[in-house]
Parts: C-alpha cells; structure tokens; sequence
C-alpha cells in the first residue's frame, strides 16, 4: 500500500465528483503523509505576480493559513495609509436634511440635471467680485450666483463657436458677440454687468492659454478638443482617460439582422408578386378587347360572306357555315353577357334561359337518355372522378357477410371459416355502412352548362367577389343537415349490394370465438 | 522592479553623495515605525530648494516588496547613502524590447545619443541632473514644480521589465517615444511640452523647461528632448509616482494610494475636495462650498434596489450617468492600482453602496459589473472607501455581488488581478460562506460535488477549489478524495457566527436583471 500511495499520481478532482463531508473528529484514521504525497496543485490565487511576493500580503495568507491550522486568531491587516481625520467643518458644507422617502428611490436624472450652474467661483474669482463690488453701490451688487451664471454663459458660447480656441488664444470672442447670447429672463437684466466681467473673463482664459478655465478630465473624444489631442499626443498618457472604444464589428449571421433581413424580402417579394398580378390583369384585358374587336370583325366578314353566297347563289357549304354560325353566336352571347354569376339562383335561371333556347326535341332524348342510364345504376355508385379511393379491406375482411336486418341499429356481419381439425368457426362484427360524401360540384348542372369550359375559366377570376364566396365552411350546421339528407334510409339498403367493399370494421371484435 | 528581473545587470557602488541619485537608483531607505532600512527605488525626484540648500531635492521611493501605497515623498536625510547603491543600466531605448523596429525601417536610429554607451549616459545624466537642480535653485524658484514629470532627467532609464497589466499600452508608448525621438523638432512635440508645463505648475511656476530654452545650444536641445518633456518620460513613470496627496471626502479626509488621471492641472496639490453626492471635484474649499450650495444630490444617481436598515444599494448604468460613473472611477482609482480608466464608463453598470443618516445616503463602497462579460465575472472593480475598511462593508459588498449572480443564476467571479486587499476579502468571504454551507450538509452526511458548492454558492468551481485548498479541506482517505473540515475551522466560522454582523438579505433585493440587446451594447 505505501509502495502504491507513493507511486501515485497526483490527480485532478473531477468538479462533478461527489465528495464526502466529514469533521476531523469523524476520521480520526486520516493519514497526513499520505495527503502530502497526495497534494493537489494549487490553483492561483488571482494576484498580481510581481504583487504576490509583497511582504504584507505574505503576512496575512500566513497568519490565515495559522488560524486554519492551529487556530491561532490574529487578525492581520495590511497597513493602509491613513483615513482617520475628519473635518470638523462639515456642516458648512452639507446642510440640507434628508428625508427618506418610504419606497425604494427611483431616480435617473444626471449630476448635470442636479449642480446648477457648472461654474463654481474660485479664490481668484471671489477676490475680483468682492474688489468689483467695493466699487459699486449697496443695491447694485453683484452676487456669487449671478457672476457665475456670467462665467457661464461666457464659457459656454465660446466652447461652442470656437472650440479651437486653445490653439489660437487670439480668437476669443469679442464681447458684444457673448451679451448677444444674453437673452431669457434669467440673463436678459445679467447684461449690463456682463460688460464688466468680460475683461476678467478674457484676462482668465487668455491665461489658461485659451482653455476653458475649469480644467477638464482628458476623456476620449467628449469634445472635438480631445479628439484632436487625441491625434496629437501619444496614446499612452496617463492623464487621457475614458476613451471611446471602437464600436464592436457587426457579425453577419446577428438573428435580429437576419430577421429584418428576411421581413424585407418577403415584402419585396409580396409587392413584386402584387406588381405582376396587376400587369397580368392588364394585360388579359388587352387580349380580351382584341378578341372582341376581332369575333366582332369575323362576324362581319361572315355576314359579308354570307350576303356575297345569296347575291352569288352558291349554297354547297351550308353545313359548314351553318354550324360555324352556331358557334359564333354562342361564343358571342356569352361574351355579351361577360359575368356568370357564381351562386346558385342565378345559375338556374341562367340554365332554364339556355332550355327555352335548346331544341325540345333534343333535350327530351337526352332526359329518356339519362332516365334510362340512372335506371341502370340504380344501386350503383359512380366513383370515376371520387378521388377518395377506399382503401383495399384485406382479404380475410371480405368475407364477412352482412346481414340485412339491422340489430341495435348496427347492421350485423357474419363470416364462415374452417379452423384447426375441422371445425367451423363463425365470426360476428358488426359494421356500419359508409357512403361516400363527395358530391361532384357540377352535378347540379345537368345541361353542361360549364362544358363551355373556355367560358368558364375565361371569366372565372374575374369577380371580386369569388375569394369570399369560395369560402365554405364544411362543419356548418345547415351544411352537416344537408349532407344528412344526401343519404336516404333506401338509398343506404341499395348499398348493401356492393357491401364488400363499402363496409369497413367499426371495431376490432371479429376475433375467432 | 527588482533586480532580478532586469534583463540587464545594474551597476553597484558602495556609497555615493546624494547628487549622484538618479531616477532608478536603488538603495536602502528608512521607513516605517519603529524605522528600519529597507530597499527602495528612487522613482522621482523634486527640488525643494532651502537657503541653506539650493539643490535639495525630495525623493519618491517605492519599498521593494511592499504595496505601492507605501510609496512616499522622503527627505534626503532618510536615504542610506554609506550604503549600496544600485545604479540602473541605461540601455537602448526600450522601443528595441518592446519590438516597435519592426514598425520603420528608422527604429535603428533613435535620438538618443550615445545609447549604446551606457557609462557614459549614466554620468551624464547625473551631470545634467545637478546642473538642473542647481540652475533652478539659482533661479530662485521657490514653488515646487511637479515631481515625476519633465524636469526630472533619466526618465527614459528603468522602463524595461516593468511588466504591467496593459501590454498593449506598454506598446503604444514605445512607439510614441520611437517616433518622438526620430522627429524631435517638429511643432508637435513643443506643444507636448507646453502641455506638461501647464500640468506641471499649474499657474504660478514658470517651470523648468523655459531655463533651458533661454539658453539654446543644439546640444542641450538634444539633452532636453532626450531627459525632458514627455517624449521621454515614459507614461508609467508618471503614473508611479501618485499625483494626489490627500482628498477630502464627505467628513472624512483621506490619503490617496495610487495615481488616478484627475485633470492634470490637480495634480500635487495638498488636498482635493470631492463632494460626496455627486462626486465632483475641486482644487479649493471656495469652489466646494460654492458648488454645495447648488448641488442637489443626496444619494446616488440610480435606482435604488436594495434597502436593509441603513444600507441600500443603487444601481447606475453607466451609459446614463456618465458624469457620475466617471468620477466615481477617477475616486476608486486612487484606491486601486490596477483599475484601468481606458475605456469610458459605458459598458458598465455601476452597483454603488450606501449608508443613510440625515444628511443622505453616503457612498461607502461600490462595485462595477460588466453589462455582459465574457468570462463570466459579476465583478469588475469593487472597492470599500479607505475611511469605512475593516467594518465589514467589503463582506457585504461581496456578498451582494453574488446575490446578484443567484438572481442572474449564474456563477460569478471577480475580475483578476485581484488586489493584496481583495484576495483576502474575497478568501475570508468564500471561506466563511463555504464552511456553513458544509457544516449543513455534514448533518445530512449527503455526499456533494464541488459543483454542488459552486451552484448553491454562486461561486465558481475553480474559486470553490481555491478556497477548500486555503482551508485545508480536501483529504485522500481511503482510496478516495473526501472535505474533511478541521476543528479549528469549524470553531473559526462558528465564531464568526456569533458576532452580530450586517448581513445581506435577499428578500430586501428587488431586482431584475437587465438585458441589453445586441445593438446596445455593440455601441458601448
């Protein structure tokens, strides 16, 4: 074992390991040596390298360390400069009570919104307002509020219009150029005393060198000044402080620029797609007036050609233009009339003025036509154009037979099979018949109305309207009530014809019994 | 910077006279109570010329092997002279390490004369050195320029090897001292020069620069651009010598640790007012109070979304409260060194710490989370004002910052390097907070993963780790790695228990997290 303990490599502890907590106390049988073999490199403490030899600090980890390993407790301290002092002035400065308003303070406006006048009088100052004031007269004085609202209001207007004033102290501005700025009701009776500043305010920033008398921090770029020296002098100067940082490069793949990047396309696309609908449109109504003007022109070179055959007397291709006479009026009319209306009603109407105009004759043999094939299917479903194509019942399904009498409303089927050794089993399901819900859209057309389809797709989109009226809601009560009434109770029995194949299992009970 | 790691051996004299000391020298220097010796790095050096006296100078030391917040102004009484005194090796300019050749064929060519002669440099550097200091004594200039900035020569020494956190600025600068000692007339660098006189005195020293300008010669302009201005200081220089003494906060007056980049013209002055509601600053009393009479803020600028007693937390986007969020880093910048002030505020939020009496909520801490961070910290900066350390305000800071993570549901981590402060805050509260939770779950005798920890705790598995090996928790007992949890462990936390402490109540946290969208942090 010590052989082990002393071949052993030190290892990393796992952060996820789970550690036991124990007191001294518990583990009386701790071996020290083999933990000083075992020790775990240590991790560094986050000091300053050149920082961490230094003697005070030195002192107190070892006097820490003392007090975790023997208990000693002698609190160290680093020995800082002294802070101790205190004014015995203070209330000359810091007067005003505070009262703690009850709820936690919200507050965000800014040491420039709460100082007042930025300009505060210095020594030099109050000793040339107080000589200044000696010279004038008991009510005219010139209070310290007033000089430095002066102060001000010079300083500011100069830092504006010449912010370069420090490189040509000669551009000072003149003073009429700073009273002019003395307007409001706060400056406005400030500007006949301003006069008298003026030249101890010139006198002072000319001797700053044209700098603003308050000195300023060197902060990155907080004025064109500083950006300026910025330039010019070196980048390390301890005294320049607060620079600016670049602003970060932008990342191409940021989300938020990728979704707006997106919404913008889309648009694009939705007003593009708009632009070419609209051309569209323009576009079929040209082709649609060249059309008429030209059925409009065909028409009357057959009229022409048909006045010419009767002068001419020449009468062989009758058929030919008789039937091409037919279809020019249909064409025609129907382009007169331009709108099919789409909802039912007038459908009707539309289909009984097309029978009135129908030959009777013919239309009765298409009706003992069509008699005579419903006759023939009666029990039959037409499924040629139902897209719903059941799916195939597996074989063993097939088989069920139903019975035609109808037990709790369910109809009962029945299938014959052989099992094991002979013996005959008979399987009971009950079933339910299915009908096919779908109904042909036309079916209400029976005269072929729409087999004009050039007609009907000519001015299909044509109405406004359509969109709306397209929309049908299938579960709604009137529509569920009509598909009801689709089905009669004979129709459902005829179906049992073709039951193979229109039954499906409601449930799974058909197992073997 | 120790020795050790300079790629180039530095030259050691037994003894030497205090005009010798240059920029770089390392000797022994008396600090501390009771004083003893320690080895320290001249960083800079200012004349405080007395009658007695035209060339004294005070010196900026930095103790090897303590924090800079030690580092100090000493009078030239307090270096050990008789002592060794390690001379820096001048070499090439760093721009040949820092491999900025490549960046022109000119790189072969910098203006610095002589560079390959590191000798002869040296002595001249203290040659130049004494002329200066003593020309501005004759000068009689009795106002005490800025340390650390142009007057002082050998800046372009000691550069090397300073490995700081920002690679990248280390570069930039390289390349700006290269290019400034390629061109060294063009009117670009006289500008740099006014620039730095204006930080320099601000308005009644007329600086040292303008002596030697009077006194044009080609050779003592090559000297001058090589040892003054910025083009050879190097940024990190300036930045190792703290610019701000003192600051008085609230009712509270506090010594500065670090540099932090308050307007140049701030720099070295003996006190700088900082109202405690908005956090602006000022160079005079006059200035303070006549902003406090307009200044309406009595508690920060945000949303308050924690309130437990006294304590709330408010929490300010940093995009929104640009002014504040700035100031506030400028102030936690003076108490931590490795906080970078680079990059603006925006991409921050800003969870600031508050204790309320009658005259406000006052600002006793904060910490800045990144708006969404890569590598999954929940912390960015966090800070406890010096004047409210060792009151337990840290722990609730922290401990907030994870409730933060619990709501997030997510593991957290703060944002390396840590300080020397802020690896023992953060170790004592994963500790304590890791102990209770084992101790439950040694009742149970239910077994659990470190992931189990991390989860439960919010903390991240790899901090979970650390903190079990600190705590000596992690035992091989019989064929299997166990937490074994010693009794003195168990008496310290059971101890902290006691104490009647502020805590963290979640159910006083009303809180969302924000999500920032794609595009608004793509202009952050």
């Amino acid at each position: 074992m010590k052989n082990v303990g002393a071949r052993f490599r030190n290892r990393k502890i796992n952060n996820k390991q789970l550690l036991h907590v124990y007191r001294a106390v518990d583990i009386p049988d701790l071996d020290e040596t083999l933990n000083l073999q075992r020790s775990i490199p240590q991790t560094e403490t986050g000091v300053d390298k050149e920082e961490e030899t230094e003697h005070h600090l030195q002192a107190a980890i070892s006097a820490s360390n003392l007090s975790t390993t023997t208990g000693e407790a002698k609190a160290l301290y680093i020995p800082t400069p002294d802070a101790s002092r205190k004014i015995d002035n203070y209330r000359d400065f810091y007067s005003r009570a505070f009262t703690e308003p009850s709820t936690l303070i919200r507050f965000s406006s800014t040491v420039e919104d709460c100082v007042g006048c930025p300009y505060n009088m210095d020594d030099e100052d109050d000793k040339w307002l107080k000589e200044f004031n000696e010279k004038r007269d008991k009510d005219d004085m010139l209070d310290e509020d007033h000089y430095e609202l002066i102060m001000w209001q010079f300083e500011k207007i100069t830092n504006e219009r010449v912010p370069y004033l420090q490189l040509d102290s000669g551009q000072i501005p003149p003073l009429d150029d700073l009273t002019a700025t003395f307007t409001g009701p706060q400056l406005l009776p400030l500007k006949k005393v301003a006069t008298s500043v003026y030249p101890w305010w010139s006198d002072r920033r000319t001797k700053r060198g044209g700098k603003v008398i308050t000195p300023q921090l060197k902060a990155g770029f907080s004025s064109i000044l500083n950006a300026f020296e910025e330039v010019v002098r070196n980048e390390s100067d301890p005294y320049l402080c607060f620079r600016r940082r670049e602003s970060k490069p932008i990342r191409k793949t940021r989300r938020t620029d990728q979704q707006s990047i997106e919404k913008l396309r889309k648009l694009r696309m939705e007003m593009e797609s708009a632009r070419s609908l609209l051309e569209m449109v323009s576009r079929r109504e040209k082709v649609r007036k060249e059309s008429l003007v030209l059925e409009h022109m065909i028409f009357d070179q057959r009229c022409k050609v048909r006045e010419y055959r009767k002068n001419l007397g020449i009468k062989d291709d009758d058929d030919d233009i008789q039937s091409q006479k037919k279809k020019i009026r249909k064409v025609g009319e129907t382009s007169a009339t331009i709108r099919i209306p789409l909802n039912f009603k007038d459908r009707e109407a539309i289909s009984a003025q097309e029978d009135s105009r129908k030959d009777r004759s013919a239309l009765s043999s298409i009706e003992s036509e069509l008699a005579k094939r419903r006759e023939d299917d009666v029990g039959w479903e037409d499924l040629t154009d139902n897209p719903y194509q059941p799916f195939l019942v597996p074989y063993a399904q097939q088989c069920f037979k139903i019975l035609p009498q109808q037990r709790n409303g369910k109809y009962v089927s029945f299938r014959k099979r052989m099992g094991r050794g002979g013996r005959l089993h008979i399987d009971r399901q009950y079933a339910r018949p299915r009908s096919s819900s779908y109904r042909d859209p036309y079916q209400k057309d029976p005269y072929g109305m729409y087999d004009g389809v050039n007609t009907f797709d000519k001015f299909r989109f044509d109405d406004d309207s359509f969109d709306q009226e397209d929309v049908i809601d299938d579960v709604r009560d009137a529509m569920i009530r009509y598909r009801c009434t689709l089905l009669s109770e004979t129709d459902l029995r005829s179906l049992s014809t073709s039951s193979r194949h229109h039954f499906i299992p409601i449930t799974h009970g058909g197992h073997p019994q | 910077m120790s020795a050790a790691s300079s790629p180039f051996p530095s030259t050691v004299i037994t003894g030497g006279t205090i005009g010798s000391i240059i920029i770089g020298c390392k000797l022994q220097v008396l600090h501390g109570n009771p004083p003893e010796y320690r080895k320290a790095e001249i960083l800079s050096i200012r004349p405080t010329p007395t009658p007695e006296d035209a060339t004294r100078s005070e010196y900026y030391v930095h103790y090897s092997d303590y924090n800079k917040r030690l580092d100090e102004w000493v009078v030239p009484e307090r270096l050990n002279l008789l002592g060794e005194i390690e001379f820096p090796k001048v070499k090439k300019p760093k721009t040949v390490l820092a491999g900025i050749g490549k960046e022109t064929g000119k790189g072969s060519e910098p203006g610095t004369p002589g560079a390959s002669n590191g000798g002869r440099v040296a002595k001249n550097n203290r040659k130049s050195n004494l002329s200066k200091a003593s020309k501005a004594g004759k000068a009689g200039d009795t106002a005490s320029p800025a340390p650390g900035t142009p007057g002082t020569p050998g800046g372009a020494s000691t550069v090397a090897g300073n490995k700081r956190k920002a690679s990248a600025m280390d570069e930039a600068g390289g390349a700006s001292q290269d290019k400034d000692g390629q061109v060294p007339s063009i009117k670009v660098n006289g500008e740099d020069e006014d620039e730095d006189e204006d930080g320099q005195g601000g308005d009644d020293t007329p600086g040292l620069d303008d002596d030697g300008a009077s006194e044009y010669s080609k050779e003592r302009e090559i000297e001058k651009l090589r040892t003054s201005g910025s083009m050879t200081q190097d940024p990190h220089e300036v930045a190792r010598v703290k610019n701000l003494n003192m600051i008085q906060f609230g009712k509270h007056e506090v010594e500065t640790w670090y540099f932090s980049p308050y307007p140049v013209e701030y720099a070295h002055l003996p006190i700088l007012y900082i109202c405690e509601f908005c956090l602006s600053y000022f160079p005079a009393v006059k200035q303070l109070s006549r902003h406090r009479t307009k200044c309406s803020l009595q508690h920060p600028p945000g949303n308050e979304i924690y309130r437990k007693d006294n304590i709330s937390f408010f929490e300010i986007d940093g995009r929104k409260q640009k002014v504040y969020c700035r100031n506030l880093c400028l102030l936690s910048k003076l108490f931590l060194d490795h906080k970078a002030l680079y990059y603006d505020v925006d991409p921050f939020l800003f969870y600031v710490m508050t204790v309320r009496d009658e005259d406000g909520a006052h600002l006793i801490g904060y910490f800045s989370k990144e708006k969404e961070s890569s590598e999954q910290y929940n912390v960015a900066c966090i800070l406890t004002l010096p004047q409210y350390q060792r009151m337990g305000y840290g722990r609730l800071l922290i401990a907030f910052s994870y409730e933060l993570s619990k709501v997030e549901k997510r593991l957290g981590s703060p944002e390396k390097p840590l300080s020397d402060l802020g690896l023992l805050s953060y170790r004592a509260f994963w500790s304590e907070a890791i102990v209770i939770l084992l101790l439950e779950q040694h009742k149970t005798g239910v077994e659990l993963s470190i992931d189990d920890i991390a989860s439960r705790t919010a903390f991240q598995p790899t901090d979970v780790l650390h903190t079990l090996q600190t705590l000596n928790a992690l035992k091989y007992y019989h064929g299997q790695y166990v937490i074994v949890l010693s009794e003195t462990v168990i008496k310290n936390a059971e101890r902290a228990l006691k104490k009647s402490r502020r805590e963290i109540d979640p159910r006083a946290l009303v809180w969302k997290p924000i999500h920032f969208t794609a595009t608004q942090l793509r202009f952050l």
